[in-house]
This record gives structure tokens, sequence and C-alpha cells, in this order.
């Protein structure tokens, strides 16, 4: 067996090369450059991201305290107490890292061609998007968790801002106003844990509470999840926070939006993940976390219905799907968190289909109120193809990548003893099916009323990515082993590699 | 030990950075009344701790000159003639 | 505020309440029952590296959370800038309503007195100065990069209230965003000498606490800061390596960030 290094040297990679491209690009502010120092740092991380081995890297390399004997250990192996920071580079993480970066890709190549002269900062707020994800899901350490969740949500309201429209505005103002309660709350609940247990690191905190108990304070522990759920709420979408995140969906550009959900995908595996692996003992805390899930997966789908704009309806429909993605975790068994988590790489996916049909939309002058008909088949059928397809994977239709993990996720559902749950999900499903073919019927298929551009060339970039994406769906949707031998290993080795 | 003087190379350095950013015109009464306020303002602050050396600014015990204060106000003087206007 | 009237309102009193009493509870609780964990470990290690114990806590043994927290002031200034129209994007295929363009500040200075007039000046080089002392006793003393952005950007809107469109410190675009540029990516690169030569990102290879780094890059990053310690105990030898380095980054970042919002909301932010 060969040892699990403590230096990997991909992690500080895949964390500071976006974080280098967003300054450099913001300082270069409107030079052509910009397209080129994007597109190549986004490869470089795709890249890396496929190639790395698995291990953690323990940043401004600090050992580990053994206290059995006394000693610094460099070796990941002995349960030492961390003294640098943790990042651990697993099965789970590389998918999740691969495909938020080749949805990266996408979005910076189609930003940097569709978008007017003045993309350096916008662009530098998606690569820093992309790395707040990148280090969510790597980081071991609870105060690293917080800041990456603190500047993740900044970067949000710029990606929001970005677009410079009132609607943003507004949507971006109130994201901001509420990070102030919500990024303290966090800040708070990790005092608490440091107060108790006297490490930041996640795994060192379970380690303590595990053997020496919580000495009587296990009100401090309740609250300290209190505050935690609190953030889980705001960062990944979860009812009764919702419409903050679906109004910052719905406001931002669609290639973005592909982004800021695989974001709040992340987010929600990787808090919700520490939350188990911290809280998991306690008695009621899973029930909350299924009782916020299915409110969110209800919630979302209910008021996806009442839209009449496709990029709004997506985006209660990301919502409603991030429910589908916490339930899985919050059922608790390993069943469940296997479901949980390869549906938020499949969400991610089948999401950015529709997304990116969405971005293609602006091509034919913006068409995407359902008030109107534009009768966009007509004019490009391969692109209404494209985007049935994309409404057939969300609603879990085999043989797409969404039924696979629906169909585990029921099963785990009704194993733990929750057949009711298992109703809701396939009503998600239904209701999922029916909010997305209404608009599409009114956009694409119905006789055209208003007009549109009849002229309209769709990017390369759209058409190439929107079909990949098509084909990933089919791909996991035919052999789901694909996704899952990452993910499977992950959750039975115990969360780390 | 280098590591007392460095501290006022650094600050020599970045008054020299700062000082061309200056627009205003200085002239030589202000720049005198400028280096006195500083060595005034160097003894306020005094020598730190651990610059226990005649370039750390020590001059006796509960008595020093913080000399990055001094250098980086010669420089920021420097980098202002450097600049020009 | 309108929003928070009636019910709403009141939900949000009473989620305050619970919200405060679970907290100042849960205080009380852990008063005298803290567990000092990793703490005892950090400061029994502390005199190997800087003498300013809390520099290194910020920039060493946490040296990579100060990163992050660096980029969330470099990230907030840019996020403000465009809220008032610095890099507002929109699609080429598709108009939309024209972005905000802020208009600056009118500015009345009829009203400055005489020894303002004159002293506005030297004050704003005197707190420059200052800065400057206050980043490079990063390490031996209280003060460091975020202190120093902090005085430099106070100095700059001083001498914009002072002598408004007129301002002596004359930070323009290009200055403010490179100089953030500059200490942001400053800060990251910093990071590398350690990753190229031990494999761990941002080691401190200067101060060389466990003696993985090469003797040269020891002698490059150690030497310029190594002070000798005169104690009741002996004479200690210590270097706090790249912390004075990662601290003159550290402020060019928040002079980048602080002076960008400053220009940004003072002089207003129009495209050439």
């Amino acid at each position: 067996m060969t040892t699990i290094p403590s230096n990997l040297w991909s992690i500080p990679l895949i964390v500071a090369i976006p974080l280098l491209a967003a300054i450099v690009v913001n300082a270069l502010y409107d030079k052509r450059a910009i397209r080129y120092i994007s597109i190549i740092s986004a490869l470089l991380t795709l890249g890396i991201s496929i190639i790395s081995p698995y291990g953690y890297h323990w940043f401004t390399g600090h050992p580990a305290f053994d206290p059995t004997t006394f000693t610094f250990t460099f070796d990941p192996g002995i349960p030492g107490f961390r003294l640098s920071l943790e990042f651990f580079f697993g099965p789970m993480q590389q998918i999740m890292i691969v495909i938020s970066s080749l949805i990266l890709v996408f979005c910076v190549i189609m930003a940097t061609s569709g978008l007017t002269k003045h993309q350096g900062p916008y662009l530098a707020m998606i690569f820093l998007l992309f790395a707040s994800a990148a280090i969510i899901i790597m980081v071991n350490d609870l105060y690293h968790l917080w800041i990456a969740v603190e500047i993740g949500s900044l970067i949000v309201v710029g990606v929001v801002v970005g677009s410079g429209t009132s609607i943003s505005h507004k949507a971006a103002l109130k994201y901001a106003y509420f990070s102030a309660i919500c990024g303290s709350g966090l800040a708070i609940a990790l005092a608490l844990l440091l107060g108790i247990t006297g490490f930041p690191n996640v795994s060192d905190v379970v380690r303590v509470i595990n053997i020496f108990g919580v000495g009587g304070m296990e009100t401090i522990l309740y609250i300290s999840f209190g505050f935690f759920i609190l953030s889980w709420m705001y960062a990944g979408g979860l009812a009764p926070l919702h419409p903050l995140k679906s109004e910052v969906y719905g406001a931002s550009y669609p290639h973005a939006t592909a982004v800021l959900q695989a974001q709040s995908k992340l987010m929600l595996v990787a808090i919700g993940i520490i939350m188990l692996r911290i809280f998991g003992t306690l008695p009621f805390v899973k029930e909350v976390m299924i009782f916020l899930s299915i409110i969110t997966m209800m919630l979302g789908v209910v008021i996806a219905l009442l839209q009449i704009d496709f990029r709004w309806i997506i985006a209660y429909l990301i919502i409603s799907h991030s429910g589908l993605v916490t339930l899985g975790i919050a059922l608790g068994t390993k069943e469940g968190i296997i479901g949980g988590i390869f549906q938020a790489v499949n969400d991610i996916i089948y999401m950015s289909v529709l997304l990116f049909c969405c971005e293609a939309l602006y091509y034919f002058g913006g068409a995407t109120s359902t008030r109107g008909s534009f009768g966009i088949a007509k004019k490009s059928p391969w692109l209404c193809a494209a985007v049935l397809l994309g409404a057939f994977a969300a609603s879990g239709i085999p043989p797409f990548n969404g039924f696979q993990s629906e169909i585990i996720l029921i099963q785990a559902s009704i194993n733990a003893g929750f057949p009711e749950i298992a109703v809701i999900i396939l009503m998600v499903s239904v209701t999922t099916l029916i909010a997305l073919l209404r608009a599409i019927y009114r956009i694409f298929l119905k006789p055209p009323e208003n007009e549109v551009a009849a002229n309209a060339q769709i990017p390369k970039s759209i058409t190439i990515g929107t079909w990949l994406f098509i084909i990933l769906t089919i791909i996991i949707g035919v052999y789901p082993d694909i996704a899952l031998r990452f993910i499977v290993p992950f959750v039975e080795g115990g969360f780390l590699p | 030990m280098i590591g007392e003087i460095s501290p006022s190379i650094i600050a020599f350095i970045l008054g020299i950075l700062f000082g061309t950013q200056l627009a205003h015109k200085i002239t030589g009464r202000m720049a005198a009344l400028v280096i006195i306020f500083s060595i005034v303002g160097a003894l306020l602050f005094g020598a730190f701790t651990f610059t226990y050396s005649i370039y750390g600014g020590y001059i006796m015990p509960g008595l020093g000159l913080s000399m990055p204060l001094i250098t980086a106000t010669i420089g920021i003087i420097i980098g202002k003639l450097l600049k020009g206007e | 505020m309108n929003e928070l009237r009636g019910k709403r309102g009141i939900l949000a009193v009473i989620a305050l309440l619970i919200i405060g009493i679970g907290f100042l509870s849960s205080l009380f609780e852990l008063a005298g029952n803290v567990r000092p964990g990793v703490s005892q470990i950090y400061n029994s290690l502390a005199h190997l590296v800087a003498p300013n114990n809390i520099a290194t806590w910020v920039y060493d043994w946490r040296g990579y959370d100060t990163l992050l927290e660096t980029a969330v002031i470099y990230v907030g200034a840019v996020v403000s800038a465009m809220v008032i129209g610095r890099g507002v994007v929109q699609m080429k295929s598709c108009p939309q309503e024209p972005p905000a363009q802020s208009k600056p500040l009118e500015f009345h200075i009829e009203t400055l007195t005489v020894i303002l007039k004159y002293l506005g000046l030297p004050a704003a080089i005197l707190l420059f100065s200052y800065g400057i002392m206050v980043v490079t006793a990063s390490s031996t003393s209280g003060g460091g990069g975020f202190q120093c952005g902090v005085i430099m950007t106070a100095a700059y809107l001083l001498a914009a209230i002072f002598y408004g469109k007129n301002n002596p410190i004359r930070f323009g675009k290009r200055f403010i965003i490179g100089i953030g540029a500059a200490g942001l990516g400053g800060y990251t690169l910093l990071g590398l000498p350690g990753f190229l030569t031990t494999g761990f990102w941002q080691y401190n290879i200067g101060a060389d606490v466990w003696g993985i780094a090469p003797s040269i890059m020891r002698f490059i990053f150690g030497e310029p800061f190594r002070l000798s310690l005169v104690l009741k105990e002996g004479v200690f030898f210590s270097s706090p390596g790249i912390i004075p380095l990662i601290n003159v980054a550290e402020a060019f970042n928040v002079i980048g960030a602080i002076g960008l919002i400053y220009f940004a909301f003072i002089y207003g932010w129009q495209e050439e």
C-alpha cells in the first residue's frame, strides 16, 4: 500500500491558479489578453484535478502532534493533532472539482466571447467563485471553512452585481445583508466548538468529542449546530432562506448561474458532511436536516410552477433539487449519503445543460419570458432538442443521470423507514417535468406570436458545452458506476482518503 | 544582527514608492518640518523591545529612536524629488 | 426598514431573542471550561519564529487562513466598486438597461482654515511614514499589514477631505489596482518558495522550524530578518522568515482595496 502524502502537490495549485488568474484579470480590466489567460487557467485547473493523485496537503507545513508518543509527525496516517491547515483531495473531491472546473471552462469561454469589454472584474469573481467552491469541498478545518463561506458569499454578490441591472443589484444587496447574519453565525458556531474541544481541525474536533466527550456541555453543541444549520441554509439556499439564493440564480447571467449552482451544491455537500461528522450522533439533528430538505424540495418546485420566466423557473428548480441533495446527506445512512452526493453531481450536470440553453436564448434577444411565444424550435431545432433532453434528465427520466441518483435516494429513504419521503421525491420529479415543459412549450414549440432576432448565431461554445453535458448525463445514466466509483469509496472509507 | 537594520531599509524603499504618489510641491521648509516631526515621533514610539543595538536606534535604557519612521520620511521626500513636478 | 414592520418584525425580534439567549447562555456555560487544545502546542513552539507571538499565529501557524482573509478584503473592494459601475458587463447580443454610473461627490473646500490648509500635506506625509513604520514592525511588536493599509488609506482620505479634487496624494486608478494586485498576488506567491523546496505551500522557509528547508533558502529568506533575543534565560536567535514580506504584501493589498473603495466613492467611476 502506498503511503498517503501530507504534501500533495495538486491541492495548492487547484486553489492558487484561480486566485492568481482572478488577480491578473481584474488588474487587466479590459485588455484582450484576459480571454487567453482565463481560458488557459481554467483548462490548467481542469487538467490538474483530473490527473491528481489522492492525499492531504498541510498548508504552512507544520506537522501533527502525536499525543501518545509526544512527538511530531508528517505522516497523516497517524491520528495526531494537526498543527497546520488541512485540505484533503479524495475521490469525491475529485469528481466534484472536475465537473465544476469543466463548467468553469465553458463559463469562461462563454463570458469572454459574449460579454462587453470591461469584463476583468466579472471574470475575477467567476474564478474566485470556483476557488471558494474547491476550497469548501477540500477543507478539513472549521476556521478555514468559515472564511471560505464568507468569501464565497461576497463573491456571489459580485457575480450578481456584475450584470448591472436593478434586479441584480437588489438581489445582491439582500444576499450581502444576510451574509452578515449567517456568516457571523457560522463564526459563533466555530468559536463554540473551538471552546469545547480546543481544535479547529474537523477530524480533531470529532476525535476529542468521541474520546473525551463534551463535559456536560451538550447544550453548547446544540447551539453550535443551530448556527451551523443557519449558514447551511444560507450558503446552499435551503428553505426558509431560499428566496435569497433563487433571486441570485435568476438575476445573474445563465453561464454564471451554472458556476453559482455548482458552488452551492458543493457547499451543501461539504457543510452537510461536516455537520454529520460532528453532530451526527446527537438526537434530533438528522430530523431537523431532513425536515429542512423536504420543505426546500416542495417549496422550490411549487414556486417554480408559478414563475413566468425560464431563468426563474430554473432558479427555483435548482433550489428544489438542492433539497434532494441535502435529503440524502440528512438521512445519514451510507446509501443516503451516496445518493445525496451522486444527486449533487447529476444536478450540477443537468442544470448546466438547461442553463446553457437559457444562455443561448440571449442570442435570440433574451426570449426567456413564458408570456410570449417565440417558436424557437423552428429557428434552432438542435437547441430545442437539447433543452428537452435537459428537462428529461432533470425530471429523473431514464436513461438520464437524474434517474439513477433519484432511485438511490428513493431506496435509501424507504430503507431508512421514511416511505413518505420517497413519494415526495417522486412528486418533485413529476412537478419538475411539468414546470419545465410548460416553459419549453411556450418559448420553443408554440407557433410564434412575438418577433425574435431572425438570424441569431449561437456561439459554438454554447452548442459544444450543452451537448457535452447532455452526453455526460446519458453516460452517467447508463453507467452510473462511472460516477459512483468515486463516491462509494469516499462514503465507505469514512470521508477521508 | 541584520534583522535590526533591514526594517529601516524596507521602510526607506516603501517611502520612495509612496513618495512618488505625492502631487503638491514640497518646499525645503516643509521637508525640514516633516523630518523634525518624524524624529520627535520616532522618540515617542521608541525603539522596539528587541532592537537592542545602535542600529535599531537604541540610545539608553528606556530611550530609543524608531528608525523606520525616520527612514520612511526621508524615503518619501526622496521619492517626491525623484518624480519631480 | 418598512419590510420589518408588522408580523415579520415580531418574528425577527423573537428569532433574534432566541439566538441571543442561546449564544449568551453558552458563553456563560463555557466560562472557565475552555479547552486550550492546539493553542498550548502553538505557544510552546512560538519562540522559534517571530518575537511577536500574534504575528506568528496570524502569518505562520494560520498563515493560509490569513491569505483568504486578505482576499476577502480584496473581493470586498472589487465588489463595492462593481456596485457603482466598475466592470459591469452586458451581453453583446441582448441590449439591457444601461448600467449605473456613479458621479463624484461635490466638494466645498472654501471653509478650510489656514492651519489645516498648510498642515494637511505634512500630516499626510507623516501618516504615510507612520504606516510604513507599522508594517516594518510587524514581526517584533504590535503592527502589521492590515494596520499599515488602514493608516495609509486614512492619510489618503484625510488629504481628500482637505483638498478635494486637488488631492496631493494622487493615487490613480492604475496605481490603486496595481498595488492591490501586487499585494494579494505577492502574498499568494510567497507560498511558492516553500512549495517548491519542501512541498508544503507557504512553509516558512526563513524560520524553518522543522528543519526541512534547504540551507540556501533558509539563508535567503531567514538571514535578513534574524534577530538576537536577549532574555533573562539567555540569548536566542530567531528569524520571522517570510512574515515581514507577507506583511508588506498584505499592506499593499489593503491599500489597494480600501484605496479603491475611497477612490470610487469620492471621485466616482467613469469609464474613459
